[in-house]
């Protein structure tokens, strides 16, 4: 054999590889969605300017973003205690995190039911509100469903310290979640 | 947790900082950038993309 090509088979044993390689494409996914998130916080203010309507529920906001802040803290407990092989700390950090996801989804709800009589969608604010909490709560739920997945892998004995991308990447997507609200809170509720 | 209860502060002081002023846009701005990067740097590990290894 002549060739000086490496054999595909060597790049997939090259452990220190791989993790790079998954981080890269992470983040350039992660870019991408904050073009889909920019879109829609432009549109927010080109619709309507700073105006926000008196009625918001400042306080169910508020309250929102400190229970999804809080989810960012024990994500990122679970993926330092997977880091770790600290297994049962990971389950119960994971277990915090979907409960603390929950809790914001249903605090959402309870938002969406008050706005939909205050601003409905057809309104200018209305509109780019149900878009930005909507495009926001679905990323919250395809998390929940990726935190859920990681937790049962985790469970029946997955992840470790020399192997936990599976952790590292789903709790990388639910910091962006907070992040995307992080924007998303004061553009709705305090500009 | 110093990052999260920098984040916890700053929402606060944020949120305050909103209900007092009448056009807060320009006083938040340095509070979504201050937070974001928190999330970014402590949560995230940004860093780590332009690092030559893997840790």
């Amino acid at each position: 054999m002549t060739t000086t090509e490496t054999p595909r088979t060597e790049y997939h044993q090259d452990m220190s590889f791989q993790p790079r390689a998954n981080r890269i494409g992470m983040w350039l996914f992660l870019v991408s969605e904050t073009f889909l998130f920019g879109a829609f916080l432009a549109a927010r203010y080109y619709s309507t300017g700073t105006l926000r309507p008196e009625e918001l529920n400042q306080a169910l906001a508020l309250l929102l973003t400190i229970v999804l802040l809080l989810s960012s803290v024990s994500a990122y407990l679970a993926e330092t205690s997977i880091r770790f092989n600290h297994r049962r700390n990971f389950v119960i950090f994971t277990t915090v995190t979907i409960a603390m996801g929950l809790l914001f989804l249903g605090g959402v709800v309870i938002e969406l039911k008050e706005a939909i009589h205050l601003y409905p969608p057809g309104t200018p604010y209305g509109s780019s509100y149900f878009m930005l909490i909507g495009l926001h709560a679905f990323h919250v739920v395809s998390g929940l469903a990726a935190l859920g997945i990681v937790l049962f892998l985790g469970l029946k004995g997955h992840f470790g310290s020399k192997d936990y991308w599976g952790v590292e990447g789903v709790v990388k997507y639910w910091h962006f979640v907070d992040l995307a609200w992080l924007v998303i809170y004061p553009t709705l509720y305090l500009f | 947790l110093i990052g999260a209860a920098l984040l916890a502060v700053l929402t606060i002081i944020e949120y305050v900082v909103a209900i007092s002023l009448e056009d807060p846009l320009l006083a938040l701005l340095p509070f979504v950038a201050l937070k974001g990067w928190i999330i970014l740097d402590v949560f995230m590990h940004v860093k780590q993309v332009f690092k030559e290894g893997d840790h």
